[in-house]
């Protein structure tokens, strides 16, 4: 078994930090998504409880898709600090 | 536990092709949307698998053994990550994106079924059902049987029973997509039987006879077969009936204690008083005092000078001397017009009619449920009223040729079993709308403001017939809801026909006599 800079636990710790990134890169994707819905929910002549609901929706999962990518954003910082 | 409909719409003014774009790009960036929140949602989830082998390797290597397989690798000069801290965060985000992803293909279903997107595809499967002239199913008595007793129960007929009937309740929710194709196909067995029978015994003799059974195998092809088939019981039950009953009509106006029928003013007030007046007839409301066979109409003096009507027709009471029998409504699906017109419940409303008032140029519309809807539709097909709009909740009413320029607003629940008599879609145009309700439970989580879902009043624990009136008023507040145009349209043109003062409200009820 070799030092800190070879040993298992290290090429571990990349590849779970890899992982993460990875996942984290797709958020942007989703982020677009919901922004193209929510502007296209706009512009469309619908009115009423259903039309309402539908961009309030909009708007709060656009927020909790922020939220994940916050979460995501403070879990690789972390991993990074944590990772010598 | 309550129950809950949401409804999707069929019919009713289109759409111009450029908001029917806008709407199918809002469904598809939904559908996109939520296709990302899943990719993310696997990534997450494919990297909790990850963290969670890295954490175990971890663990497994000498110089951490020292400390548990599950904490961070501590040893000295080796990586702390916080792989459970992580492990756990994943899965957070795995959930969230699930969720989200979940919530954009509620909304999507939103857009689709308050635009009527998906009605053309749902027309194909329906069709393609319905052309399989003798299903399987059809020919199973034990099946119809059980239907035949569901449709009993939900009039009240029949006591509630036992878990007999939650069986057959299920069963019937269960098979709601095949309902229409198996009365087509059911209906063309029964076309067949008697066009074989007529060949075999010569009914008719010579070419006229044969020529005769000829239309009958040709109308088992047709979408009317159902009307064709109930035309020719109808030769034979309305007799049978007439001597059970007798066939003159003794028609009485009655005089509640208290006003039963409220002023309306739109859709939703009428199916409130459709129910007023209903259900205490059927037994399922509290007592107000009129009994069965009653039909009420109201007079309005419009805004315009003029005076407009509203008849409000309860279905079926299945009474041994009521109009509203179950012999009247083969009568009333026949393809026969004169049939239809000569059916005991449509001649005791027109009867009403007549001594209520109503001119033949004076604009009138038609509420009915179950066997009212298809007396309505036959009104609005064959009478010489001004029959200006009609709303049937609960009746098979597809193949009946509504005059041109008279509306229909059609409330139907998936799983009903009534309304799909007719064994085929109602046409889908601007002036016929079909609202179709879809009855569930409430989910436990729920998230508030997830869907637009109307719950279903006086709902019980068990599943009920949602042949029930209470059903199609929640599924037309669901349809209200969705803020489509086409019910908007059409609770516009129904007013039109009645704008105006309440002016009186009279109450009719037949009894059969000889």
């Amino acid at each position: 078994m070799g030092g800190p800079d070879t040993c298992t636990c290290r090429r571990a710790a990349n590849d779970a930090i890899d992982a993460l990134e990875t996942a984290y890169s797709h958020t942007r994707g989703s982020t677009a998504a919901l922004d193209d819905s929510a502007m296209t929910a706009t512009a469309t002549p619908w009115h009423g409880q259903a039309a309402t609901l539908m961009r309030q929706s909009l708007d709060s999962l656009i927020a909790r898709n922020d939220a994940v990518r916050r979460r995501a954003q403070i879990m690789l910082t972390q991993c990074r600090q944590d990772r010598p | 536990m309550t129950w809950h409909v949401t409804s999707r719409i069929a019919g009713g003014p289109a759409l111009s092709v450029a908001e029917t774009q806008q709407f199918q790009a809002l469904c598809a960036s939904l559908a996109q949307a939520s296709r990302q929140m899943t990719i993310q949602a696997r990534y997450w989830s494919e990297a909790r698998e990850r963290i969670v082998s890295y954490q175990l390797q971890s663990g497994f290597y000498p110089a951490n053994q020292q400390v548990s397989p599950f904490n961070a690798g501590t040893a000295t000069g080796h990586i702390p990550l916080r792989y459970r801290a992580l492990s756990a965060w994943c899965d957070e985000q795995t959930r969230d994106c699930h969720a989200i992803a979940e919530r954009l293909d509620t909304l999507c279903r939103l857009v689709a079924r308050a635009h009527g997107l998906y009605t053309d595809a749902e027309h194909r499967v329906s069709a393609y059902g319905a052309s399989i002239p003798t299903n399987p199913l059809a020919t199973s008595s034990p099946s119809l049987k059980q239907f035949a007793a569901s449709i009993l129960q939900s009039i009240g007929c029949i006591p509630e029973s036992d878990d007999k009937q939650q069986a057959a309740l299920e069963a019937l929710h269960i098979t709601a997509p095949y309902h229409e194709a198996i009365m087509a196909g059911f209906s063309a067995m029964v076309l067949g039987g008697i066009a074989a029978s007529r060949t075999r015994r010569g009914i008719g003799t010579g070419a006229g006879g044969v020529r005769r059974a000829d239309d009958l195998f040709q109308g088992m092809l047709t979408k009317q077969r159902v009307n064709i088939a109930a035309g020719q019981l109808a030769s034979i039950t309305s007799s049978l009936n007439d001597r059970r009953q007798g066939n003159c009509i003794d028609l009485t106006r009655r005089h509640p204690s208290r006003q039963i029928a409220q002023p309306v003013d739109g859709i939703t007030d009428a199916i409130a008083q459709l129910r007023s007046v209903a259900e205490s007839q059927y037994g399922t409301g509290e007592d107000n005092g009129l009994s069965y066979a009653t039909v009420a109409i109201q007079r309005y003096r419009r805004d315009d000078g003029g005076t407009g009507w509203l008849v409000i027709v309860p279905g079926t009471d299945g009474h041994a001397d009521s109009p509203f029998g179950w012999a009247q409504n083969i009568e009333l699906m026949s393809d026969d017009a004169d049939t239809r017109l000569a059916a005991d419940s449509a001649r005791m409303v027109m009867d009403a009619m007549h001594r209520a008032g109503i001119k033949p140029d004076d604009p009138v519309a038609v509420i009915g449920h179950s066997q009212g809807g298809i007396v309505a539709a036959t009104l609005a097909a064959d009478s010489p009223y001004n029959i200006r709009h009609i709303v049937t909740a609960g009746s098979p009413v597809a193949n009946h040729p509504i005059r041109t320029g008279v509306w229909a607003t059609s409330i139907e629940m998936d799983d009903e079993l009534v309304a799909a008599l007719d064994g085929t879609p109602n046409p889908a145009s601007a002036s016929w709308l079909t609202i179709h309700g879809s009855v569930a439970q409430a989910p436990h989580n729920l998230e508030a403001g997830t869907d637009i879902t109307t719950p279903v009043p006086q709902s019980t624990q068990a599943r009920e017939m949602s042949h029930h009136l209470k059903f199609h008023q929640a599924a037309y507040a669901n349809a209200h809801a969705l803020g489509s145009e086409a019910v908007d349209s059409h609770n516009r043109h129904f007013r039109e026909v009645i704008a105006g003062t309440l002016e009186e409200t009279s109450y009719w009820q037949g009894r059969m006599a000889r």
